[in-house]
């Protein structure tokens, strides 16, 4: 009798016409990556600051173009130039029912600031964070700081009696030799709930019925897969056992696109690529020059950026996906100006080898490219490109390749003497990149400027963007030390790497320049 | 006399283990720095150096080996450094999808690898002989990874028959999460299994087809003939079994091997097993997971290996007092 019914009902409903299928509004969604942890503030690392976007929220967040907008906190004013105050959003719910409070807030910027907390980067400035009321917040900063809206998205807003009931009132685990509750569970305000999650394997996210946003999500309910294999990546996306999955190797995308039904997004992601050279020791670490340090003289760093050919390796290496660039900051960074784009010396092999002969290197040099080979695209073969087009001015380089895990302590450690990776601003603004990139290894800056380039007027320069509350002449600080940088050649920009999401046809989602998936976005045919 | 032997040879087995994690250790130093796999790239250069200390990694190799011994000794092996949990927990978690896939690959191992060493034996110039014997070079010759592509390629690619990656909807039973429990689950399992066991199989397939040619030359095989006992009873009961002995030793023995050498196999399919684990664990640079995993590998072998040493002795005494005399 109750399979008649059914046979009767989905009779009555195909007679209707094509009707959405429950499970349409369901996908599955491969990465090579995994979220390392869903602690809030253990770990700022792109796949898990990807998911966890769905599950927490902060004060802010972007939208489709990287703009700041109202998430949690419904307005905001700055009653001084240090004073930010937040109008909380009234009735956010967490996930397990209790509403958000100004308290809640407090709690998690503190957690966030605390020494075992990776989210430092974001809360540098502040100094104090306190709750008038339940549905006010006030920040204060050590000095104006421009960026700091910027960073606040990043820093999520987790429940203080959740945490506290769990003894997860702070993101240090591994160190004390304990498990902590949240790194594998999660309860925020987020357009997601966790439902189930086993690190490695899968993880699964349903909408939050509850959500405060009236613009609720297509997609209902999202298993998030890890392939760790490129080939058996493109294999699920092929077979329909996913529905999206990235990065999509570049030797696959055409594959991907002539196959009926699926479709590759591409663009250039806000990560550049770059070469640093060693500048500050006086003699060689690894090269063939053992009385001086040739990347001392400006004239050897412009050669070396003049016989690069950063199209050859876009077109060639990274198979069209890459898109060169004279800028340490991709378009899309906070108060970067889009004229820097552009190379800032022309290809010229026979300039390069003038400008050697004039630096005394009429004969070249050796010197060992250090270079990871398991963390970018096509990391290894770039470099080999980079070996070939210096050879042909008389500098032979030597390629060392090695994993992530040990480039990182080494090219950190000062422990090179030339050598290529690429960086994100982790907020989006322009300060950030400066702040770690350019500016002289002091003062807890120029962490990663690991050519050691200094020049004084460029750290004056940084000093002011980090405080300039004008947007325009933030962006024309700007241009101008990245202008005085490229004169000096303090680093050589090569190229932004690109992205590849593969899905079927079905999804529509814009192309996230910082490659953060975010299912809100995703509209389903 | 037996009591003897069998102390001996677990100590000897004990220090084996010890041995093996020492060399571990001494080899994590080249893996790369766990801690800039830890912390984000913005992290500051205090942060990374609290970090280092708080995990004990900057003192001494030899002090972190002895910390390692005698929490391990107590079963504790510390939580791993990329996902925060008790290593334990991981292994075991992980313990029953290696299992099943290196069981299940094996069985399908020796139900195929013995009828086709067999029918190469017997009729050595037949067509599907020679069949038997190119697939077998091709097990032997071609790279598991490549294998793997290659089936995912047309299985689940172009026939689109099979799932290509996971373990799929597998059943709980009493913690022990199984792919046998149902079809559906089932599938996940056929092709990772039979890539892992190719390499097995055609070391099956050329040492039946060995033994059993050498066998089937012997004296008793034609008196069991002449006798006129039909040609079946003495291909199974006098030959095969015969031919089996060594074949069993090698058998178990690999077992071992596989479970260790899953690592690749479960890479290819995304197999949640301990394999994967590892692998993920040396590219974090995870060196409680890899200490745990390669500790327990070493187990795994030195079980298996005086598992093996006690039925010999057993079977052929001889071979305990052998060892005594020896001394």
């Amino acid at each position: 009798m109750k399979r008649h019914l059914t046979a009767a009902l989905v009779a009555a409903l195909l007679a209707l016409g094509p009707v959405p299928a429950a499970e349409a509004a369901e996908i599955t969604w491969a990465s090579q990556d995994d979220a390392a942890t869903l602690d809030p503030h253990a770990f700022n690392h792109g796949m898990t600051m990807t998911v966890l976007a769905h599950v927490y929220e902060g004060l802010v967040r972007r939208d489709r173009d990287q703009r700041i907008e109202p998430a949690l906190a419904e307005s905001w004013d700055q009653p001084t130039p240090t004073l930010w105050r937040f109008r909380l959003r009234p009735g956010v719910n967490f996930h397990d029912g209790k509403a958000l409070t100004a308290d809640d807030v407090v709690f998690s910027i503190r957690r966030a600031l605390s020494d075992a907390s990776d989210m430092k980067i974001f809360t540098a400035s502040i100094v104090d964070v306190r709750a008038p009321d339940d549905l006010t917040v006030e920040v204060e900063t050590e000095f104006p700081n421009a960026a700091l809206i910027q960073s606040l998205p990043e820093v999520r807003i987790m429940s203080r009696a959740w945490a506290e009931a769990h003894d997860a009132g702070s993101p240090s685990n591994v160190r004390e030799g304990k498990e902590n509750y949240a790194s594998t569970h999660a309860n925020g305000t987020g357009p997601y709930r966790l439902v189930s999650r086993e690190p490695e394997v899968k993880t699964v996210l349903e909408a939050n019925a509850d959500w405060w946003d009236p613009d609720t999500p297509d997609v209902t309910k999202a298993t998030l897969v890890r392939i760790a294999s490129g080939p058996t990546l493109v294999a699920a996306l092929l077979t329909g056992e996913v529905d999206f999955a990235y990065p999509v190797p570049l030797q696959d995308i055409p594959r991907v696109e002539a196959t009926d039904g699926l479709k590759v997004l591409t663009g250039p992601e806000i990560r550049t690529m770059f070469l640093s050279m060693d500048q500050a020791s006086e003699t060689m670490k690894y090269g063939s020059v053992t009385d001086a340090n040739p990347f001392r003289d400006r004239r050897v760093r412009q050669a070396v950026y003049q016989a690069l050919d950063m199209d050859l390796i876009a077109t060639k290496v990274m198979r069209g996906s890459a898109t060169p660039t004279g800028n340490l900051m991709a378009p899309g960074v906070n108060s970067v100006a889009p004229e820097l784009q552009a190379r800032a010396y022309p290809y010229d092999p026979e300039a390069a080898s003038a400008l050697l002969a004039e630096a005394g290197y009429a004969e070249g040099f050796r010197v060992t490219l250090d270079c990871p080979n398991d963390r970018y695209v096509n990391d290894e073969q770039v470099c080999q490109a980079v070996a070939a087009l210096l050879a042909r001015v008389g500098i032979t380089v030597d390629v060392n390749a090695m994993p992530a895990s040990k480039f990182f302590p080494k090219v950190g450690g000062r422990d090179s003497s030339f050598n290529f990776f690429g960086y994100t601003p982790v907020n989006l603004d322009a300060f950030n990149t400066l702040s770690v990139i350019v500016h002289s290894p002091k003062d807890g800056r120029g962490q990663w400027n690991v050519g050691d380039f200094s020049d004084a007027e460029i750290d004056g320069m940084i000093n002011e963007v980090l405080s300039e509350m004008d947007a325009e002449k933030r962006t024309e600080l700007v241009t101008g030390i990245m202008r005085r940088e490229a004169e000096l050649v303090g680093h050589i920009p090569l190229y932004q790497q690109g992205l590849s999401w593969g899905m079927r046809d079905g999804i529509n989602t814009p192309l996230a320049i910082d490659n953060r998936v975010n299912l809100t976005w995703f509209e389903l045919d | 006399m037996y009591l003897n032997t069998i102390i001996s040879r677990l100590l000897q087995a004990a220090w084996v283990i010890v041995a093996v994690s020492a060399i571990a250790f001494a080899l994590f130093q080249y893996v790369g720095d766990p801690v800039s796999q830890m912390l984000g790239q913005d992290a500051s250069a205090a942060d990374r150096d609290a970090l280092r200390r708080d995990l004990g990694l900057d003192r001494p190799v030899a002090l972190q080996f002895l910390q390692f011994l005698g929490n391990a000794a107590r079963g504790d092996f510390g939580l791993s450094l990329q996902q925060g949990r008790p290593v334990m927990d991981l292994i075991l978690e992980r313990l029953p999808a290696t299992l099943e896939l290196t069981v299940f690959s094996t069985a399908i191992a020796v139900l195929l690898g013995v009828p086709m060493g067999m029918v190469a034996a017997l009729r050595p110039r037949a067509l599907v002989s020679r069949a038997i014997m190119l697939v077998s070079l091709i097990g032997v010759s071609l790279p598991t990874f490549f294998i793997g592509i290659l089936l995912i390629l047309a299985f689940s690619v172009i026939l689109g028959w099979l799932p290509s990656f996971g373990r799929g909807p597998v059943a709980d039973i009493g913690g022990w999460r199984t792919n046998f429990a149902s079809w559906d689950a089932f599938r996940y399992m056929l092709m990772p299994a039979f890539t892992l066991a190719l390499f097995q199989l055609t070391l099956i397939v050329r040492l039946v087809r060995g033994e059993m040619m050498e066998v089937m030359g012997q004296d008793f095989i034609r008196f069991a003939r002449a006798r006129g006992l039909p040609a079946r009873s003495i291909l199974v009961r006098h030959a095969l079994k015969n031919a089996l002995m060594p074949v069993v030793t090698i058998i178990g023995l690999q077992l071992g091997t596989i479970i260790a050498f899953a690592l690749i196999t479960e890479t290819v399919f995304q197999w949640p097993g301990m394999g994967l684990l590892f692998a993920e664990a040396v590219a974090f640079a995870d060196i409680p997971v890899m200490a745990a995993y390669l500790c327990l590998i070493a187990v795994i072998f030195v079980t298996i290996n005086l598992a093996v040493d006690f039925l010999y002795i057993l079977i052929d005494p001889r071979l305990c007092r052998g060892h005594g005399a020896s001394r």
